[in-house]
């Protein structure tokens, strides 16, 4: 299985560490890095590596997406859903024929996003961007893999008739490897707790697989450990947050309201969870060995002030690239110690699991942590991956 | 070639707006051919189906009848399909010839043979059933009625469908009894050819209510509720395993492509 970086911001992060090893390739942001530096990047990263059009907001005009010369403001000023009908073959030769010459790895054929599904969701979608796209390939005679970009949205897990129509419209798509897919929630708990959804997921992701399609999942927090369960081709990892969940306001202008400076957090594999820095701290005073409760990196004794760094305290602040990169590097270490055998992953997956629970157990005789920095999620995990288990 | 070039002998069959005669050559007798003379609803109709005839007027294969031309009567709405008569008796008249899981995996290679290249040009057929298939002279199959008259047939399948009407569609896959059209591909041909299949080892309609219970077949096909052993017929666990996968209710859970269609039935 794969690890692609999802790029946003300081995306000079994630290129320094793929080329250190880390990570299999790149997922580009046009609303994050310009054409121009996207095309001068070494050959051998953009082969590996594939973009994301991000047609979300079809038109919105946000940072460097304007450099690129698919993005529809382009075409025509004030590009609108209208205007689809006429330029969807301009816009489809655009996209193709930037990501051939770019060399990219995959073709992504963009989505929409929409807010309420319309009813005819599906149809405007393969009208827009399946068929023109396909044509193009077919025209051009593309042998490069192509890639559907699907969001789905959390009804469209959890209504059962909704789950079936997005399947038997994904499944019956020729011409395509498979899809770029964002799974969209509403849950307010930084890890996923929801026992019916995470479930419904793997059985999504089942399915693809079992259709002979490439999954390759975007914009992935720690549940990517679960959804591995389904044997997808590749997960992400991103830095902040909006690279961990998918929201549709990254894409938005922002209204110049300041945003709340998010407390820096620090991924552990041993617990499965992002450790917000003050509970580190407490930990620091309370626990005994505290940091053998988190992984060793290159950046970990500068983090917990080890070594060398005894006498030089952290300043835990989210532009710091050490806490970042200390988690590519334990993520995607833990992503590929994993078992390619699925029935062996699933009891690995179980046994980390248990591991961090008992874990936490140590932790909480000194610390009581909040709902978003302790285990409360991994129950429900080791739950869903036995029910996951039963079905195969 | 024109309707005036051929003597009509006799109807073969009516139903709707569709007659179909067997005709001859007035020039040459040992040129025999079928007329079809079908009522087009609306010009809309029309376009969709002149676009398709387009297309299968252009295949070239034994396992469909030549298309020797079609002509469009406006004055009455009536389009005029001339074919091959395909000499030969229907799969529904030599069913007791496929009972053994080999001799029907033969013939469903022969029909995927058939279909392969429309299938590939995304136009599914929608009334695959025995009455469809002539077993020509030489064993191999012959797909019938992939010209005009389907397209009326599958108006016709449509119209009953929605208003649930006397004649039950016993091929149908769930979603075309749901008339869920985005849901319509080749996965429903394979759904049919399922049928097909596990009729023939059965020898009878698998879904039928004597066999399976319940109170109608066409309940039991939306249920997807069909028969396996039968009355002195062991299961076969090949059959059993080819028709659990082109049986499934979800298109999403049968074979995807014709690659694996292929491969699940000639690697069981």
């Amino acid at each position: 299985m794969k690890v692609y970086h999802q790029m946003g911001f300081r995306d000079k992060w994630n290129i320094d560490c793929l080329k250190s090893g880390i990570g299999d390739g790149l997922i580009f942001s046009p609303i994050n890095m310009d054409s121009d530096k996207l095309l001068a990047l070494p050959k051998s990263i953009r082969e590996v590596s594939f973009l994301d059009p991000q047609f979300y907001l079809l038109n919105k005009e946000k940072s460097t997406n304007i450099t690129y010369p698919f993005f529809p403001g382009n075409i025509k000023a004030d590009f609108s859903t209208a205007d689809l009908d006429v330029s969807n073959s301009k816009l489809a030769e655009l996209c193709i024929d930037y990501q051939v010459n770019a060399g990219l790895e995959y073709v992504i054929i963009p989505t929409r996003y929409v807010d309420a599904v319309p009813t005819r969701y599906l149809e405007q979608m393969a009208e827009n961007f399946v068929y023109p796209f396909l044509e193009v390939k077919e025209q051009k005679n593309i042998t490069k893999k192509f890639l559907l970009t699907v969001v789905v949205k959390q009804i469209m897990i959890e209504d059962k008739d909704k789950l079936d129509e997005l399947l038997n419209w994904m499944t019956g798509i020729s011409g395509i490897a498979g899809f770029y897919l964002i799974f969209e929630n509403n849950f307010t708990s930084k890890q996923i707790k929801n026992f019916e959804y995470l479930s419904k997921v793997l059985f999504f992701i089942d399915i693809l697989k079992q259709n002979e399609l490439e999954v390759h999942i975007g914009y992935c927090n720690t549940e990517a450990l679960i959804y591995s369960a389904a044997m997808p081709d590749s997960i992400t990892i991103g830095s902040y947050e909006n690279l961990r969940m998918f929201k549709i306001t990254r894409f938005e202008i922002s209204d110049g309201k300041p945003m709340h400076a998010p407390n820096a957090r620090l991924y552990s594999s041993k617990l499965l969870q992002w450790v917000d820095y003050n509970y580190i701290e407490s930990m620091k005073s309370l626990i005994d060995k505290y940091d053998l409760f988190f992984d060793d990196t290159q950046y970990k004794p500068l983090m917990f002030s080890l070594g060398e760094f005894k006498d030089q305290p952290f300043s835990w602040h989210f532009a710091k690239s050490e806490i970042y990169k200390h988690y590519f590097e334990v993520f995607n270490s833990q992503i590929k110690s994993l078992a390619s055998n699925q029935l062996e992953r699933i009891e690995q997956l179980k046994l980390i699991i248990r591991t961090a629970i008992d874990n936490y157990k140590a932790i909480e005789d000194s610390i009581l942590l909040d709902s978003d920095s302790d285990g409360s999620h991994l129950a429900t995990w080791y739950n869903v991956l036995n029910s996951y288990k039963k079905t195969l | 070639m024109e309707r005036n070039e051929f003597n009509i002998i006799r109807k073969i069959a009516e139903g709707g707006q569709k007659i179909v005669y067997f005709a001859e050559s007035k020039t040459d007798p040992s040129i025999k051919v079928v007329v079809k003379d079908a009522k087009i609803n609306s010009m809309a109709s029309l376009q969709r189906i002149t676009r398709e005839v387009n297309f299968l007027s252009g295949l070239d294969s034994h396992y469909f009848p030549k298309n020797y031309g079609s002509t469009f009567d406006m004055t009455t709405m009536t389009m005029t399909v001339i074919e091959e008569y395909v000499e030969g008796k229907t799969l529904r008249d030599v069913m007791t010839n496929y009972q053994s899981w080999n001799e029907i995996r033969n013939l469903l290679n022969e029909l995927i043979n058939a279909m392969e290249f429309v299938w590939e040009n995304n136009v599914v057929h929608r009334d695959l059933k025995p009455e469809n298939i002539i077993i020509r002279t030489d064993g191999k199959p012959c797909i019938i009625d992939f010209g005009i008259a389907r397209f009326l047939d599958m108006e016709s399948i449509t119209n009953t469908l929605q208003q649930m009407g006397p004649c039950t569609p016993l091929y149908a896959s769930p979603e075309q009894l749901r008339n869920d059209k985005t849901s319509i591909d080749i996965r429903t041909d394979f759904y049919a050819i399922g049928i097909i299949a596990l009729e023939l080892y059965l020898q009878h309609h698998p879904f039928a209510p004597d066999i399976v219970g319940g109170g109608l077949l066409y309940d039991n096909l939306i249920q997807g509720k069909y028969a396996l052993p039968n009355n002195g017929k062991p299961e076969d666990s090949s059959v059993t395993s080819v028709v659990e996968r082109l049986l499934q209710v979800q298109p999403y859970m049968r074979p995807r492509t014709i690659s694996q269609f292929r491969k699940l039935i000639n690697t069981i």
